[in-house]
């Protein structure tokens, strides 16, 4: 089944381990980050 | 149940049925059916992977917990985030550049294919009991609350997610995810909004929040580094990114997702949707458990929130004393409510201060001699029968949505529980029947064949698993601590399956002839670790099986490389 159809997957451009998506991982955990925050904000307020 | 709930139950349920059989009629390849078309979305790529995380016990159990312990659950996931970072950059370019159907495929590319079938026979037994326990632990609440029937709550979830797993395979199971997670969040929603509605008129959400602040539900966040806390910052940084490297990178239920992307970048966007939202929605199905919480404060809550044990200590010779344990029970919970409405109508009034605090103190004392009473009932329950589970919190949610929501909407939570069983289920299948075909029989007995050979065998392996997990649910209601067994037989097989990804990934220098028989001794050990902590030798939790194992496999690893290489 591995020699089916995958031309799709040929043409994927795969970008560097730390190239334009740097950019998104460091979104990820800034976005998380804000959400820890938030909840520790949260916390505080009601308790 | 009122018609009216059966119909919304009903019909949500044919609804997702009849869309993943139709969507999917142009399936007539084994790819489509294994991989799907190559084609799918990034957010349908992360939808199926919450929704296949998500099982029903997700929204039974959690809303419980956060009754009973608090929101400290959420920090078990801080890890997730990271986890997805370091699928992306390491793991998914990968799989993508072998171009795999399963996991365990990459690893006869790595290694050899010893190796591979070791890794996919783990899963097969490790994952094909899990399916079991994935319809099972729904139905027995279910039937014990609803009174039906308990095979035939199994045999009904497990035949409508059979019936649209073999009609459409993997492309089946993520558009109906999309459905199922649609009727899970307008649920989830209006359930939380509905409970804000049933406090009484002076009460809302902020008052209710400074409640189950005083009440010590709102413990969000924990900086304390401590080892025996199983919920803090670190441990959900440090044994949640562990766990979710191994759940999402190397269980076919989750990699199958993923591998149906329609590009790279669209898998990596999947995973960044995951690490995206998880927290998020964790943090508000524990709110919708502490809002619960809240609400029974103001309302009659139940000793004990399992009604079957309730029933069986009511026949048993300890009646009259759990009789006169509720009703000290429900005056000391009396006396709470008046204290908690005088709480917020002070804080109304004056703000925080020395009145509040003298009254959290209070409220405080009552819900600990509260505690005391429900422990004493658990004790009473088990004294009546030994081999009962006395734990009730995953009954908490189900009791407040049968008992005080409108008609219609219980229904629709009814289709929440059902399609989040459905979700998980569909995805373990169809994970089953891939790694049956794609690393057992095709590589086994069945090369050479007709690509309709191949998708016929798909569809009846799915049909065999299906039939298998109901087989197990089915029996599982004969033993006692059968969910227990199986996350310990997860536990004795998922270090090893790590162990062997890690040194894939991370040691370069092992080659297929030191991580095979390494594999097979740390197995060998973790299983003879088990037994030494049954035989009370030591004592140790078998959580920790899961990381000893993958150890293991490095180390023994590591040692055979220099015995070899001299």
């Amino acid at each position: 089944m591995n020699e089916l159809k995958t031309d799709h997957l040929e043409k994927e451009d795969d970008p560097p381990i730390f190239g334009t998506w740097t950019k998104v991982y460091i979104w990820l955990i800034v976005v998380n980050l804000i959400c820890v925050i938030l909840f520790y904000l949260f916390m505080i307020y009601y308790t | 149940m009122n018609p009216i709930d059966w119909i919304v139950l009903g019909s949500a349920l044919a609804l997702i049925v009849s869309y993943g059989i139709i969507k999917t009629r142009h399936v007539k390849t084994s790819e489509s059916f294994l991989r799907g078309d190559g084609n799918m979305q990034w957010w349908l790529i992360g939808i199926s992977i919450m929704a296949t995380q998500a099982s029903a016990i997700t929204f039974l159990s959690t809303p419980g917990q956060a009754y009973a312990d608090g929101m400290s659950f959420v920090q078990f996931y801080f890890g997730l985030p990271l986890a997805m970072i370091i699928l992306c950059i390491f793991v998914l370019p990968l799989y993508y550049r072998l171009k795999v159907y399963t996991a365990y495929e990459f690893l006869e590319n790595r290694f050899d294919l010893k190796t591979r079938t070791l890794t996919s026979i783990l899963f097969l037994i490790q994952r094909g009991l899990a399916a079991g326990i994935t319809i099972y632990a729904p139905s027995i609440i279910l039937s014990t609350i609803l009174g039906w029937n308990l095979n035939l709550t199994n045999v009904i979830i497990g035949f409508l997610v059979i019936l649209y797993t073999v009609a459409g395979g993997t492309i089946a199971v993520s558009q109906t995810q999309k459905q199922q997670m649609i009727v899970i969040m307008t649920g989830m929603f209006l359930a939380f909004f509905y409970c804000i509605s049933l406090l009484p008129e002076n009460t809302g959400f902020g008052d209710a929040m400074f409640l189950a602040g005083e009440t010590g539900k709102l413990n969000v966040i924990d900086f304390n580094f401590d080892l025996s806390n199983r919920y803090n910052v670190w441990s959900g940084l440090i044994g949640g990114t562990f766990l979710f490297l191994s759940y999402f990178g190397t269980d076919q239920s989750q990699v199958q997702r993923y591998l149906s992307g329609r590009s790279l970048t669209e898998s990596r966007m999947g995973l960044m949707f995951n690490g995206l939202f998880k927290i998020p929605m964790q943090f508000f199905i524990l709110l919708v458990g502490v809002m619960v919480f809240i609400f029974f404060q103001f309302n009659d809550a139940p000793l004990h929130y399992n009604p079957a044990n309730t029933n069986l200590v009511m026949e048993s010779n300890y009646a009259e004393e759990f009789r006169a344990l509720e009703d000290e029970y429900q005056l000391v919970h009396e006396e709470k409510r008046t204290l908690m409405e005088s709480y917020t109508a002070l804080r109304q009034s004056e703000g925080a201060g020395e009145g509040t605090r003298q009254l959290g103190d209070q409220i405080r004392e009552k819900m600990a001699l509260e505690n005391e009473y429900r422990d004493q009932a658990r004790d009473l329950i088990s004294r009546a029968n030994p081999t009962l589970d006395t734990k009730d919190t995953d009954y908490v949610f189900i009791t407040f949505v049968l008992n005080y929501l409108p008609v219609g909407l219980i229904g629709l939570l009814l289709a929440v529980i059902f399609s989040a069983a459905m979700s998980s289920t569909a995805s373990e299948l169809n994970a089953l029947a891939t790694t049956s075909i794609v690393d057992i029989y095709k590589r086994f007995f069945g090369q050479n064949k007709t690509d309709g050979h191949y998708l016929s065998a798909s569809k009846y392996f799915t049909i065999l698993w299906g039939l298998i997990a109901l087989a197990f649910a089915t029996f599982a209601s004969l033993f006692e601590n059968l969910i227990q067994a199986v996350n310990i037989i997860g536990s004795l097989f998922y270090g090893a399956i790590l162990g062997v990804f890690v040194v894939a990934f991370f040691m370069k220098h092992i080659k297929g002839k030191h991580v095979f028989p390494a594999a097979l001794i740390a197995e060998f050990l973790v299983i003879l670790i088990y037994f030494l902590d049954v035989w009370g030798v030591i004592e140790l939790s078998f959580l920790w099986l899961n990381l000893i194992g993958c150890v293991l496999v490095m180390i023994v690893s590591q040692i055979l490389y220099y015995i070899l290489r001299k």
